[in-house]
Parts: structure tokens; sequence; C-alpha cells
């Protein structure tokens, strides 16, 4: 074959070749195969993408979730993406060729205007409120941005609606605020979910606690016990009280006031008051509870000593009755006539009245030994106190259940020596002395004395009267100790001792 | 035309080389449908048949037109076919699998295509 022919057959191929490309061109275009074509034109070749070609651009802006506009550098809205037409609760044909700046919220008007005025400077961006079409108000984010297109100045308005954000925020300020406020409270405060898991709770309610306990059942985290008559008082255990008391919080119901106690730990034996209600949601519906433990352990220990009291008082004034009686019978015995029965009779209900000042005075709990002597023995003080009554020892508190069988021991004594003794002389003196012989021991001895002197001189009774007889009854039987009197010429001295018991009888001051 | 995965600049994958390496080259227009679905079945294609010995170079036409005249583009997505040699051209999205084995004289696995 010649140079020629091959030349032209390799020209042919060529050609052939061309001519397919061609026609594969052609027919991608006619089968809608490509959407963009090269033209070459005078400023050199240039892309012409076909129909369709933007609408992936046309999508993403109609399905963001933001709202999208094109605005005229005075205001006015050319395009706007129908996202935006949502927000403000208009319809889209609405929309274009109005003013956007009326859909702003009045206060942020102006500086709507501001940001026109710099946005050809370069993006701004600002928070503000759109007033929607039922004049309800949504915050937004509001960036704007020169926009040219084909020479034209536009701006671009991206519009953000932060409501979500906001509340966000809302809620996170209120959480600080809540969990601040739980941290202050004194009370023990816990809040659950509506399984009865604490999600939260107060540092008093932390220290409560036995162990670190968000995430734990309240019965759990909590060991409470219940003295509730339909449980036969044997205490009704602790997961049982809480899940019975947060279901009813969370079916809506404000449980007030159940009486517990804390079994175990540290805080064992405390008593509350277990208080609970709902916590509501946004749309009111109970999402868990409140409980609240108020701690009424003063209380309780107030009323189990008012019990006490009460007790104590009754069986008192049965005790006083009987006193009283059997005082105006031994007096009325040793009475030669009504006046000295009058007398007599009156310095002792005295002397038993003088003794309740004392105890209605330390709120009969504990009477002062020295001001009990001090009382008794007052009247018999003179105005210009020229007779000494000595009272001396160390300070010693006396059950309520001493103090009036000792008033009127010292009574006796006072009345005793103002008629024969040393009180009825200006020169004579007494002492009312005591020693407590603690040395360690749990029942410590007191020793007291009464010692008269330079009275007139003394003649022993030739038989013991009522006064005498109630000393020894007393001593020997109420206080449960050892009397013995000496009638020294000089004066009369009473030695007496008792056991100073801890828990019932007279105890050490303080 | 920057893409995911690319290190740098145009080339979109680049795996190895060898006798019978495929050396490609897409022209794209911008985000236009037909260019987009053309990167997407080119991948596919490639990483089914061709997987280890494969080049492409896509080439945005919208960001730098002149580029078209290299290799004569008139119409976009189009696939040239630098190696192995001769130069082939296949226009369209590459969305006809069988095509474009044949185009890229690879016929012998339209069989295999078939039977996915």
């Amino acid at each position: 074959m010649s140079a020629g022919v091959m030349e032209i057959q390799g020209e042919l191929a060529a050609l052939k070749a061309r001519l397919e490309d061609a026609e594969e061109t052609l027919e991608a275009i006619r089968m809608g195969q490509v959407d963009a074509l090269v033209v070459h034109g005078p400023h050199g070749d240039q892309v012409y993408t076909l129909k369709g070609a933007q609408e992936p651009y046309r999508l993403l802006v109609e399905r963001m979730q933001e709202g999208a506009l094109t605005i005229a550098p005075d205001g006015t809205v050319l395009y706007s993406n129908r996202r935006f037409a949502e927000l403000l609760g208009v319809q889209l044909e609405a929309l274009v060729g109005t003013q956007l700046s009326v859909h702003f919220h009045a206060k942020d008007k102006p500086e709507f205007q501001r940001m026109l005025e710099v946005a050809a400077g370069g993006p701004v961006r600002r928070e503000v409120s759109f007033v929607r079409k039922d004049r309800s108000l949504f915050p937004a984010l509001v960036s704007v941005n020169a926009l040219p297109i084909d020479g034209i100045s536009g701006l671009s308005v991206i519009v953000t609606d932060i409501t979500d954000h906001k509340r966000a925020q809302e809620i996170e300020a209120a959480e600080r605020f809540t969990r601040s406020i739980l941290e202050q409270l004194t009370d023990p405060v816990i809040v659950c979910d509506r399984d009865g898991r604490i999600t939260n709770l107060s540092r008093a309610a932390e220290q409560l606690a036995a162990a670190p306990s968000i995430g734990v059942k309240l019965g759990e985290a909590f060991r409470l016990r219940t003295d509730r008559a339909d449980t036969a008082g044997s205490g009704c255990s602790a997961a049982d009280i809480a899940e019975e008391i947060v279901k009813e919080a969370v079916r809506g119901k404000t449980v007030q006031g159940v009486e517990v106690r804390l079994a175990g730990g540290t805080n064992g034996g405390q008593h509350f008051l277990f208080s609970a209600g709902p916590l509501l949601s946004r749309d009111q519906k109970a999402i868990g509870c409140i409980v609240t433990l108020t701690d009424i352990t003063p209380r309780k220990r107030f009323e189990e000593q008012q019990r006490i009291l009460l007790a104590e008082l009754n069986h008192r004034v049965k005790n006083n009755l009987a006193v009283v009686y059997s005082i105006a019978m031994q007096t009325l015995r040793n009475s030669t006539d009504l006046a000295s029965f009058s007398s007599a009779f009156e310095g002792r209900l005295n002397a038993l009245s003088l003794a309740h000042n004392v105890l209605t005075q330390s709120g009969w709990q504990r009477a002062d030994l020295k001001t009990l002597a001090e009382q008794v023995l007052a009247p018999y003080r003179a105005a210009d106190d020229t007779r000494a009554i000595r009272i001396d020892g160390p300070p010693v508190s006396i059950s309520p259940q001493f103090v009036l069988p000792l008033s009127l021991v010292f009574h006796e004594l006072a009345t005793n020596s103002a008629k024969y003794g040393a009180l009825s002389t200006s020169t004579g003196e007494l002492t009312v002395a005591w020693t407590l012989d603690a040395g360690g021991a749990a029942e410590p001895l007191l020793a007291l004395s009464w010692t008269e002197r330079n009275g007139p001189k003394v003649v022993r009774p030739e038989r013991a009267g009522f006064g005498t007889t109630l000393i020894n009854y007393t001593i020997a039987y109420e206080l449960d100790g050892e009397v013995a009197l000496d009638y020294r010429e000089d004066g009369l001295v009473c030695a007496l001792k008792f056991l100073v018991r801890r828990a019932d009888g007279p105890v050490l001051a303080g | 035309m920057q893409l995911a995965g690319s290190p740098k600049g145009d080339v979109m994958y680049n795996n190895s080389a060898g006798n019978d390496h495929y050396n490609l080259k897409l022209y794209i227009a911008g985000q236009t449908p037909k260019s987009i679905a053309a990167i997407a079945n080119l991948k596919r294609l490639c990483e089914q048949h061709l997987a280890g010995r494969y080049n492409v170079e896509v080439v945005d036409l919208v960001e730098n037109p002149r580029l078209a005249q290299n290799d004569q583009i008139v119409a976009i997505p189009t696939l040239i076919r630098k190696l192995p040699e001769p130069v082939r051209r296949i226009i369209g999205d590459l969305s006809n699998t069988e095509r474009v084995l044949v185009g890229l004289e690879l016929n012998h696995l339209i069989d295999q295509e078939q039977a996915r």
C-alpha cells in the first residue's frame, strides 16, 4: 500500500472518530444527558447551564431551616424562601414587594435601618424580634450581606429563629436558679423523677442521705420509718412509704405532713414531717415530685417532755392533796385551840406554796437547793438583817419530787427555831450548809447540816411534836435518807443525809 | 475543584499506576444535577471495576471555562479517557453503566455488571 493511501486511510479514521464524537455529543444533548454547554464567544469560552441546572441551589435555599431573602438596598423584599413566610405566618406571595422592616418589632426597626446602611461594607449580624401575623413575637438572629446580582446591588438576608435557643437559655438559667435555691435551703428537699429516682437534692438532704444518692430510689437513699396506726407500730419500711408517697405525688396529689423517722446512720432517730407534691412540666403534667423533710425532732422532744410533765403534775397534785390532808389532820391533833391550828396550818401551807414557786421558776425541771432554802427562810430574816442566817454549799439542782419534802423540812425546822430556838432571839444565828460527796460515784451523798447557835438554852422536848415527826418521816421515806436531831444546849443541830440520784433524784447543777 | 478526600486540587482518586492504568478526566459545570450525578456514577464504577488502577481529575469549567479548549469540550458533563490510549470521550451523566463500560473499552465487564 502506498504512503498516500495510508495517509488518506489515517485521516479517514480520524475523521470517523471525530464524527462519532460529534454524533455522541448531539445524541447526549438530545437525550438530556447533559445540562451545560461550553460556548465560544467574543470573550472566550463560557459555560451556559441549561434549564434545571440551578435546581440544587434553589432546593438548598427553599429547604433550609433558615429564612433566606434577597432585598433591595432600601429594604424591599425581592425574593423570600418559603421558610421565612412560614416563620412569619404569612403567604409567600404577600411578602415579595413589601418592606422587610414592617415585620420587625418596633424597637428593632431603627437597628435594621442601620444594618442596611452598613451591610455594603461587610456582613452584619444582630439579634432582633420579628412580629408574626398573629402579633406574637419570635427572637431571631438576622445576618445581612452584600449580594451583587448582574451589576444590581442587593442584599442577602438570613433569618435564624432562635426561640429554641432562647428557651434553652431560659431553662439553663432556671436550672441554675433552682440549684442555688436548693443549695441555700436549710430543710432537706429532694427532687425525684416519675420512678421515684432522685434527680436533685438540697445540700441539707445530701448530708442526711447515707451515700451519694443521685439516680437512687428515694426509699433506698433515705431509710425512713413511720409509726402509722395501720402498720401496727412495727414501722412501715422505708421503700414502701417513699414509693407510696411518690406515686401519690406523681399522680398530682399533694401529700402533707406524714411523720417519719430516720433509721440508722449518724442522723438516725431524727423525726421529720414528710411532704411531697408533683413536679409539673410546662404543660402542667407531673414529671416527678418534690419531697420536703421538715425536721421536727425538737418538737417531738418537747412533746415527750410535756407528756412526762403532765403525768408528773397529775401525780404531784394528788400527792399534794394527800400531804395537805395529812398536815391538816396532824396539825389539828397537836393544836390546843383554833388560833394555834390556824397559825401552824397557814405556815405549813405557805411552805408548800413557796416550794411550788421555786419549781415554777425553774419550769418544773430542777430547783436550786440554795434558792429553795433562801425562799423558805426569807420570812425569818429581819428587814435590817441583824439576825445572821447563812446559807452555804455547792450548787445542787434538785428534781421536782424532792423539792416539796425538802421545803417542808426547812419550814418545820424554821418554825421550830422561831418558836423555841435561835430565830426566836435577836442574837441567835443559823447556818444551813451542805457538802456533796461526789467522789466519782453514780449516786453522790448530800450531807446537809442545820446548825443553830446563840439562841435560848435548848431543852429536849418531852414528846415529839408533829414537826419532828414530819421531818423524820419525810427524810426517811420521801428522800430515802437519814436524819439526826441533836438538841445541844447552845442550839439545835439537825444533820440530813441522802443520796443524790442522777436520773430522778437531785443532780449536780450544770 | 476541591473534593472531599482529595488531598490536593483536582485529583479525586489516585490509586497507583501500571500498564493497564486508567487516567480519566471528568469535566463538570459547578453543581448542576448532571455534574453531581456524573461524579457519583464515576466513583462507583471505578471502585467496582478499576479499584487500585485509576486516577480521576475533575475539572470544573464554571470556575475556569478556558480549560474546555484542552479537550474541545462542548457538552457537560464529559468524561475523557486519557489512558490507556486511544483517547475516548463519554458524554452525559454516566448513569448508563453499559454505555460507559463500552466507552471505556471494558466490554468484558458488562456481563458481570448485569449479574449484579
